[in-house]
């Protein structure tokens, strides 16, 4: 991708996002019932799909890896795991906000919003993993393997919180049926990914030269030289 | 030399961990203190409503349990690493999954017995009645046990090899078992307080999904977390 | 605009009314999180590529 190319690209996806905070603000209808608080949504559901799609990303990477290796894919799980977690974070950020004035309460573990939170602690710990491990080649093999695990347990995780929350009350959900907050969403829900496809590619290219670093053989210092010719 | 079979490997790698285990029994009898101790925190963190210590009791026994598998994880580990023994093990014709299996057979087998004993000391400690059968109880506490045991001897076996080893493996661990944690003090909560809607049989269903999962996903996987 | 008078009048504001400082805190947040993991981002790119 081309410099210019590249800068204009995240110029579109300012402007996306610009844009989509004034139609989610200003101009889409306060909600029915929630009136303005309503609004936050249009920001708390694209973090939300972008999370989600970030760790289905990680996990198409990883089991990529497994199957055959290459530092790109590496990379790029590197990539996913790190963004994803920051527009999750978003995410739960926004959901709490939200729920204080609509639930009452800051938490009320919704089965989302709280398999989002083990999944943020997950991938916190995948990132922690790959800091601790030193060499390139295993760093790789096991977070790939880490974050297979995490990636299966997501549905396992949601389901057992579902089940287990469905045995106290049950939690209203935000729907949204007006046709201008529809495309509020959908609005800020593009906004967002390009957002994700920014930092995507700026992150895996951060991955990909340190990799490139940590494997090609530095050159011998000077003195070694001299010590080998005597 | 013919390659052993892997169920012949399994069978004698997993008398060998317990072998160990059973040659160094202060460490087992230091981690059932360890998991008394942390009930009798529990208790006077929580307490002194005994009413309530009671309700809770399901989730004590398995927060005790996830506390002391950690430290039991921890130690399976340093040995082999301490030894060199994980690559002396590849050195022999040995299944890298034997190990696997073995391992975690041996740590399951470890902790399922851990938590047996703190089955009396719950009923004394915080007046639990067992209401449902007893040997329901215990598969329940086997099934729990092996859930732990899967994934934890496959992060075990990463993080001992990695800096940070003893928050890396928690770190890893515990969120992949919240499932496994809801459903095994759920359902140990019902053994306790009677199950009038017959949900035990639900909650057995979803730990032994876990455990299949972890327990394939584990086999699978372990030959590359050991592999040069 | 008119569509969103028009709206409001046969709507009203919603049973929650105002709710303003939660809005631009969530929507501050959004933005914060996002400016400081692009200045983290530009912080980091590798300096081989700065030309």
């Amino acid at each position: 991708m081309s410099k210019p190319v590249r800068i204009g690209f995240v110029l579109f996806a300012i402007a996306l996002l610009v844009s989509g905070a004034w139609i989610g603000l200003a101009w889409a209808p306060p909600d029915r019932e929630m009136g303005h608080v309503q609004r936050i949504m249009y920001m708390h559901v694209p973090a939300a799909w972008m999370a989600l799609l970030s760790a289905t990303m990680n996990f198409g990477a990883c089991v990529s890896y497994l199957w055959k290796a290459s530092w790109k894919k590496d990379a790029f799980a590197e990539a996913t795991a790190e963004v994803g977690l920051l527009f999750g974070t978003i995410a739960i950020l926004l959901g709490a906000i939200w729920g204080r004035p609509t639930w009452g309460v800051y938490w009320a573990w919704d089965p989302r919003l709280t398999t989002m939170a083990i999944l943020l602690v997950a991938y916190a710990g995948y990132l922690a993993l790959r800091r601790f491990v030193d060499d390139p080649d295993r760093r790789a093999v096991w977070s790939a393997v880490v974050g297979i695990i995490i990636a299966v347990d997501v549905p396992v995780v949601y389901f057992s919180v579902k089940w287990w929350k469905s045995l106290h009350q049950v939690q209203s959900t935000p729907r949204t049926v007006d046709p201008q907050m529809v495309i509020a969403l959908r609005w800020n829900a593009f906004a967002f990914l390009a957002v994700l496809i920014v930092f995507l590619v700026t992150r895996y290219r951060i991955a990909l030269a340190a990799r490139m670093r940590e494997t090609t053989v530095p050159d011998a210092p000077a003195g070694a030289r001299e010590a080998v010719a005597s | 030399m013919r390659r052993p079979g892997l169920l012949a490997s399994t069978w004698v790698l997993f008398r060998k961990d317990l072998l160990l285990e059973w040659r160094s029994r202060a460490r087992v009898n230091a981690l059932l203190f360890f998991s008394l101790a942390t009930l009798l925190l529990f208790s006077f963190a929580l307490g002194p409503d005994t009413a309530l210590l009671r309700r809770n009791a399901g989730g004590y026994l398995w927060l005790a349990l996830l506390l002391a598998s950690v430290l039991a994880l921890g130690e399976s580990f340093r040995v082999e690493r301490e030894n060199a023994t994980l690559e002396g093990l590849r050195l022999v014709p040995v299944n890298a999954r034997a190990i696997f299996l073995a391992k975690a057979v041996a740590n399951a087998v470890l902790l399922a017995g851990l938590g047996g004993l703190l089955v009396p000391v719950l009923v004394a400690l915080l007046d639990v009645r067992i209401v449902l059968p007893v040997g329901q109880l215990l598969g329940l506490i086997l099934l729990g046990c092996l859930a732990i045991a899967a994934p934890g001897t496959l992060y075990g076996a990463i993080a001992s090899h990695a800096r940070a080893r003893d928050v890396l493996l928690p770190l890893l661990l515990f969120p992949i078992l919240i499932p496994a944690l809801v459903a095994a003090a759920k359902g140990t909560a019902l053994v306790f307080e009677g199950d009038p809607m017959g949900q035990f049989p639900s909650w057995v269903a979803l730990l032994t999904s876990f455990d299949l999962i972890y327990w394939g996903l584990g086999v699978l996987l372990f030959p590359r977390v050991v592999e040069e | 605009m008119s569509t969103l008078t028009l709206v409001l009048a046969a709507v009203g504001e919603g049973r929650i009314r105002g709710g303003w400082e939660y809005v631009w805190t969530a929507y501050g947040i959004a933005w914060a999180g996002i400016s400081l993991y692009a200045l983290s981002l530009w912080a980091r790119w590798p300096r081989e590529e700065r030309k």
